[in-house]
Parts: structure tokens; sequence; C-alpha cells
């Protein structure tokens, strides 16, 4: 797939994954790639951004096996961007959608 | 042939201008990542070229941070025009220029010439003069733009010793300087606002007993009134001495400002995120 598109499309991506639950990085990496199949070290300075941004909070949680684990934490003000952004998405896609057919009929 | 310490050192070298904190937080991401790669079963030099090359990786993470990995390179190696240089020319352009007017004078090609030397004598002067002055005014203050060219968390380049040390003198200086013109000038403030404040003290309790005069029956109208303008004026005069205090503008104040708008616009995005999430929770339950 172009890695225009699935750069555009990352933080929403992002966005929604951590909607569910919190996750640590190594889980939210493979949840993504089921859905966009990326160079995987590309997620973790989004997941930065967002955090420097106040979209996500992290904290620390012990683990079973090996150190602590960073936590991502969606925020209020992220929850806000995460909508904005699929509107958009939905608003966009569906505006391209109708001009390919239009161009096809 | 690479393995995670070497990945992991290699990827801190291209990220190096970011705050030391971050730099660990992104490379603990890393180590975490190719650890559980590791554990799914993949060798370690697998999980490593899973990331792709180290460069571009680098540009990917500088990027998130707004910082542009080509400037922070220029920056690295810009070279720094030397101070000593300016005074040579300088020198230079004026001894040039008395050359020159001693060339022709000697020449005797007429007044015309001599004084058209003299002009240009005196122009080299003006601009040594010139450069001799920017030189030492570059002792005491920054460059502007060389601080747009250093990124976040970066140091800026040091400067040598000794200029170093005036400056810091001269800033404790003028600080002092600065402190002690402040305490002159709120001590006289605070001296004419004393009796400003005593006369007040007085016009209450004088107020208070012509007040229950009146109510008595005395005819005291006009006195009363006086004093309330009386007490008016001190208000006013009080209030102008306060706005005169020489407040002490700290760096921090104005980030503080800032922090408290940011605070408050965060509040208001959590105002709203919440009551939109309670929609959605109203919508979900239907």
């Amino acid at each position: 797939m172009n890695a225009q598109f699935k750069k555009g499309v990352l933080e929403l991506i992002v966005l929604e994954a951590m909607g569910k639950r919190d996750m640590y990085g190594y889980e939210l990496v493979a949840e993504v790639s089921k859905v966009i199949d990326l160079n995987e070290g590309t997620i973790y300075p989004l997941l930065k951004r967002l955090t420097n941004e106040h979209y996500f909070e992290t904290y620390l949680r012990e683990s079973s096996e090996g150190p602590p684990r960073k936590y991502y934490h969606i925020t209020a003000a992220g929850i806000l961007h995460r909508d904005e952004l699929e509107t958009d998405w939905n608003v966009f896609q569906e505006q391209v959608n109708r001009f390919l057919k239009e161009q096809k009929s | 042939m690479i393995n995670q310490e070497q990945f992991l050192k290699a990827l801190q070298e291209r990220i190096s201008v970011l705050e030391q904190a971050e730099q660990q937080d992104i490379l603990a991401e890393y180590a975490q990542h190719i650890e559980m790669l590791m554990k799914d079963g993949l060798t370690e030099e697998e999980a490593i070229r899973d990331f792709g090359p180290v460069d571009e990786l680098a540009a990917e993470i500088l990027e998130a941070y707004h910082i542009d990995p080509v400037r922070v390179k220029a920056a690295e190696t810009a070279i720094k025009p030397k101070k000593t240089e300016t005074v040579q020319t300088a020198a230079k352009a004026a001894g040039s220029g008395l050359v020159r007017g001693w060339k022709s004078f000697t020449a005797a090609d007429g007044w015309k010439k001599f004084c058209n030397a003299v002009a240009q004598f005196c122009c080299c002067i003006g601009r040594g003069c010139k450069r001799f002055g920017s030189w030492v005014r570059g002792l005491f203050h920054r460059q502007p733009g060389r601080e747009t060219v250093v990124a976040q968390g970066e140091r800026p380049p040091r400067m040598p010793k000794a200029k170093r040390e005036l400056r810091r003198i001269w800033r404790g200086v003028k600080k002092a300087m600065k402190m002690l013109a402040r305490l002159c000038w709120n001590g006289c403030l605070m001296i004419l606002a004393l009796p400003v404040f005593l006369l007040a003290f007085a016009d209450v309790l004088c107020l208070g007993l012509l007040l229950v005069l009146l109510l008595q029956g005395y005819p005291v109208t006009g006195m009363t009134m006086v004093l309330l303008g009386g007490l008016l004026l001190c208000g006013a005069l009080l209030g102008l001495c306060w706005t005169w205090i020489w407040r002490w503008r700290t760096a921090s104040a104005p980030v503080e400002g800032e922090n408290m708008m940011e605070t408050a616009a965060k509040q208001k995005i959590l105002w709203t995120a919440a009551e939109t999430m309670e929609e959605r929770g109203e919508s979900n339950d239907e």
C-alpha cells in the first residue's frame, strides 16, 4: 500500500486502538500491525509525539515477566482529538469515494 | 551483523540532540520491543532488521519532536566567525585608508584627489569604529540567530572562558544596579504613601465621629462631605502609588501565565471531552 496513505491514517488508528484499554508499546504496535503493515519502529515516535501533546498519559506497571512496562492511557484531550480525526476521516473518504465514482460513471 | 547494544548506541548517537530523559525513554521502548520480538521467536538480528535503517528511524523520531535532522547537522558543523578577524579587518581597513590618502597626497594630483582621499580615509575610520563597536557589543550580547539553530535540549556552543567571565561580571553589576535603583524607588514611594495612608486613617475616624453627630442632628453635612471626598482622594493616591511600584520582572512570570492559560485551555478541553463522552455513553445506552 502507498506509504503516504499509511502515514496519514496512522495517528487515527493508534488513537482508536488505545480507546478500548490501556496498552504498552509492544501491544499497541502489534494491534496496529493487524490493520496496517508498516515498519514497527515508526509507531514509537508517534506515541512519543502524542504523549508530548497530552493526548496520551503514561504510567509504569509491573509485569510478571521482565521489567515494568510503560502503559499508555488516552486522555480526555486525546478522545476529543480522536473523534475529530474520525469525523475528518469519514468526510474525507466519502468525498474521495464519491469523486472516484463520478469519474467512472 | 548488529546486536541490540550496537543498534541502541547507534540510535542514541543520532538522537543525541534530545534531552537525556527523552533519549532514555525512547531507547527503553525500542529495547523492550526487541526483547518482545525475540520472545516471540525472532532472532536478535531479525528483530533489529524490522526497524529498517537506523538513519531513517532516527529521522522519524526527530521529526516527531519537530526537529529537522538536516538543520541539526548544520548547526553542529557550523563554523563560528572569529571575533579577532573582524578586529583585524577593521584595523586593515583603517590602515589602507591611511596609506591611500598618503599616496595620493604625495602624488600631488591636486586638491580634489586629496579631499577624496581624506573622505575615503574618514569613511574607513568610521567603518572600522563601527566594526570595533559591534565587536565590543558582541562581548556582552548574545548574537541573534545563534539560538535559533539550537535544537531542543541542546546546549548552546561554549564561548571562551574569559568572555564568559566578563559577561557574568557585567550581568552581576547590571543586576545589582537595577536592584539598588528599585530599592530607592520603592522606598521613596513608601515614604510618600505613608502620610497618605495615615491621613486616610484619620479621615475614617473623623468621618465616623461626624456621622454620629450628623445622626444626632448637628449641622455637619458639609464637613462630612469634605471628609468623604478626602477619603476618596487618599484612596486614589494610594492606588496610584501601587501602580508605580517597581516590580521584579522574573523570567518565570510570563511562563507561569502561559501555563495558567494552558491549564485553563486543557481544563476546557477536559470539560468538553467529558461532555462528549457522556453523550456517547448515553447514545450507547440507547
